[in-house]
Formats: C-alpha cells, sequence, structure tokens
C-alpha cells in the first residue's frame, strides 16, 4: 500500500517535471513533437498585399510562377524561439503575410523571373486600416516589369 | 471525498475510449503528401534519430498506423498493460512526427493528444491494480496538459507580437483575407474593430489564462466552455477544423474528474469501500461466529 502510495506520488512528480521542462523546451530551445508551442496567428499584421500580374495580352498569370505566392497564411514559417522553419522546405517566395517589402525589391523579384524582353503588369494592393473602425485597401500600386537583356 | 463509494469504475475508460478514438481519427488522417519536397530542419524528436531515408517512408508510416490500432485496441481491452499503453503512445508520436517532417507547415493539433496519450500511459500502471479508477494526479495532470497547450499558444502570440496582438487591426485583416465573407460573425466583426478588438482579447485572455483551469472543477469546465466558444467562433469565421480539440477540451474540461478518483490514492483519506472480492471473502469469515 505504502509502496503503491510512493510510487503515485513520484509518477505524479515526474508528470509535473514533463510539464515544466515542456513548457521550457517548446518555448526556449526548439520545435521537437510531441514538445511544440502553437505559433498559429502568432506574427504581426498591420498591412497586407496582395500581388496580381497579368501577361501583354491581359491574361492573369499565377502569382507561383513568379515566387510571390503565400504558403501558408495561418502559420507562417517561424524562425524565432530558436525555430528554423517547416520539415519540408515550401517553394522560396518573397511574399510573407504581414511583410510589405519596397516597390523596388517586387520589381526586381519580378524581373528576375522574366525572359528577355518579356512583359507583365505587376498591381499590389495593399490593405491595411481605413478609418480606425475597418479595413480596406489603402494603397494600389501599378508596374510594367520588362525582363532584362541577356547582355 | 465527493462519491467515493460509489465512483463509477467505467469513466476513465470513457475517456480513454473518447482519447484513442480522436487519436486514431488524427492517425488516420496523417499522409505524407509533400515527402517529395526538399528537406527542411528536423521538427520532431524522431527526425534526430532515425535516418533522414526513412523520414519520407510510406511503408514505416503504414506500420506505425497499424501499430498503433492493434495497440490501442489491446489497451482498450485492458490486455498487456502498461506495455500496450506505451506502445499505443510511442506509435501516436511516431505517426505524427513522421506526418510534421514530411509537412510544409506545422499540425498543432496533433500535439495535445501525445501529451495526453503520454499521461494516460503513466496512470495505466496503476490503473491496473485499481479496477479502472484514476490515481488522483490523471485529471489534473491532463487538464494541465491541454492548459498549458492553450498558455504556450497566447505566449507565442505575446513574444512574437506583445500586447498589441490582440487590437483587433489584425484579426479584421485575417478574416477579410480568409474568413467567410457570408459569415454572420465574419460580418460583425469586419463592421467594427471595437468587436475584433474584443474577440481578440477574448481570445488572448482564455488562452493565457487555461492554466485556471486547475483551480476548481468549476473553474475547469468555464474555462472548457471558453476554449469550445474561442474554436467554434474560429470554424464559424475561418473554417479551420478544429473539431479534435473540441473533442478533447469536452471530454478532459467536462468529465467529473472528482467521481473518477481512487480514494486509496489520496494521502491521509481514509480507505474506501473494499472490492466486492474482499467484501465476499470477509462475509464468509465472519459468518460462523455470527451464528455461535
Amino acid at each position: 500500500m505504502i509502496d503503491r502510495a510512493v510510487s503515485s506520488i513520484l509518477r505524479a512528480r515526474l508528470a509535473l517535471a514533463f510539464l515544466v521542462g515542456y513548457a521550457a523546451i517548446a518555448l526556449g530551445v526548439r520545435e521537437l513533437y510531441p514538445i511544440s508551442a502553437p505559433t498559429m496567428f502568432a506574427y504581426p499584421l498591420a498591412r497586407r498585399a496582395t500581388y496580381e500580374l497579368r501577361d501583354a495580352a491581359g491574361r492573369r498569370l499565377p502569382a507561383s510562377a513568379f515566387g510571390l505566392q503565400v504558403t501558408n497564411p495561418h502559420d507562417p514559417p517561424v524562425t524565432t524561439l530558436g525555430r528554423a522553419g517547416y520539415g519540408r522546405r515550401p517553394p522560396a517566395t518573397l511574399h510573407r503575410p504581414g511583410e510589405v517589402p519596397p516597390a523596388s525589391a517586387v520589381i526586381e523579384h519580378v524581373r528576375a523571373h522574366l525572359a528577355p524582353g518579356e512583359a507583365v503588369t505587376l498591381r499590389r494592393k495593399i490593405h491595411g486600416d481605413l478609418d480606425g473602425r475597418r479595413v480596406g485597401v489603402v494603397e494600389d500600386e501599378r508596374w510594367r516589369v520588362v525582363g532584362a537583356d541577356a547582355r | 471525498m465527493r462519491g467515493s463509494s460509489r465512483a463509477p469504475l467505467t469513466g476513465p475508460r470513457w475517456i480513454l475510449g473518447g482519447l484513442l478514438l480522436v487519436c486514431s481519427w488524427l492517425v488516420a488522417d496523417a499522409a505524407l503528401t509533400y515527402a517529395g519536397r526538399p528537406r527542411g530542419s528536423p521538427v520532431s524528436a524522431l527526425g534526430w534519430v532515425v535516418p533522414e531515408t526513412w523520414l519520407g517512408s510510406q511503408a514505416l508510416l503504414l506500420a506505425c498506423k497499424l501499430v498503433f490500432l492493434g495497440a490501442a485496441a489491446a489497451w482498450l481491452a485492458r490486455r498487456w498493460l502498461p506495455t500496450s499503453a506505451w506502445v499505443t503512445a510511442l506509435a501516436f508520436i511516431a505517426v505524427g512526427s513522421l506526418y510534421w517532417e514530411n509537412l510544409p507547415w506545422f499540425r498543432h493539433k496533433y500535439v495535445p493528444p501525445a501529451m495526453l496519450l503520454v499521461a494516460h500511459a503513466l496512470a495505466s500502471h496503476e490503473a491496473r491494480a485499481r479496477d479502472g479508477r484514476a490515481p488522483t494526479w490523471l485529471g489534473p495532470l491532463c487538464v494541465a496538459a491541454i492548459a498549458l497547450f492553450y498558455a504556450l499558444s497566447g505566449l507565442s502570440k505575446l513574444i512574437a507580437v506583445g500586447p498589441s496582438w490582440a487590437d483587433g487591426l489584425s484579426l479584421q485583416l485575417w478574416l477579410a483575407w480568409l474568413g467567410d465573407q457570408d459569415a454572420f460573425l465574419t460580418r460583425l466583426l469586419l463592421s467594427d474593430r471595437l468587436y475584433a478588438r474584443a474577440a481578440q482579447t477574448f481570445v488572448l485572455v482564455v488562452e493565457l489564462a487555461a492554466l485556471v483551469a486547475l483551480a476548481s472543477p468549476t473553474a475547469r469546465r468555464l474555462v472548457g466552455c471558453a476554449l469550445v466558444i474561442a474554436h467554434a467562433a474560429i470554424d464559424a469565421t475561418l473554417h479551420i477544423d478544429f473539431r479534435s480539440q473540441i473533442a478533447l477540451v469536452v471530454l478532459y474540461f467536462g468529465a467529473p474528474w472528482e467521481r473518477f478518483v481512487d480514494p486509496r490514492s489520496r494521502r491521509g483519506a481514509s480507505p474506501g469501500p473494499a472490492p466486492r472480492c474482499a467484501l465476499r471473502r470477509r462475509a464468509t469469515r465472519t459468518a460462523p461466529s455470527r451464528r455461535r
């Protein structure tokens, strides 16, 4: 009876140590399933960009062909708290939720995906705070991007 | 102790059955769809010890799934305890690890079931000797495991963004982007930042205060209700499938753990009623003296 009670208390203490260790590793060390701190929606978002690409004939082109797709809007790759990304690498992209890169960086990024002389129309809308109560499009920009000559 | 003399013997088994059902659902869902993508970084304990070529193995995943199902059936039937319990827990963790190692994102709904399986496996050493009653610490440990998961979720938001995470603006941007624009709740939250701020503050406070659930049965049920409301609201607006999480919260925060506890496992408590077979033996021994 005493043995059983002692082992029960020991197991309870082991369980408590497990929980404390769990929290310490999850927050301070790294992603180590089954030890993990849920990071869903844990990123800053004050402005959000959307990208639209069209060819010379006005046909819509997939953003993924230009490295402008959103990989995971709910849980973007966490690089804080000792984390180094996911188990499998998603395709590279310039479009990270919550980040609005300078126009020059976006134009250069798209140009790098174009054949020499090829042209596309790039439209970027930035969504953000409209009037303190609602959200909407706060900036709407368009650029014509032409592939650089292979000189 | 409340209800100690009539503690139902089957309570913890119902809960274990519910947990194993949720786990089976998640195990069935795990697939190596993205195994062909370039390798990222190890995200599980298994990822550090198993050769990289094994991590994308369909055969290994299938084997782990079958081991999980076999061991879980044995555990439910109370066969080969505690071995079957530990094999179930480890097989689930192996399935979850293989799944995570092959995903270009995370699936955090595989975390709480793994912690709960470990807690039940620890308790299985004692349950065998106690007719299926729960040791005193099992209920609080399971509730603590789930509550800790939510507290870490709240802390992640505070660490990454700070208290301004709940400013309402980010929620409105997420809803305008990913939300169901026909849902009443989406339209309400988009109509005024005040509503969005209130909803986000509610979620952050409930997550950070989840460990309050350990204070009393009432606190546990209140926190459980708040978590279910938060999940239901996310489901209604963003259609993110949290059914397994809702099931676990209802199961563990709603369970009357106080009635499942084995009175003999409480320090200082008077021993509870003797098992039926012992009562029968005592009655047999005392019967002749009464006749005399």
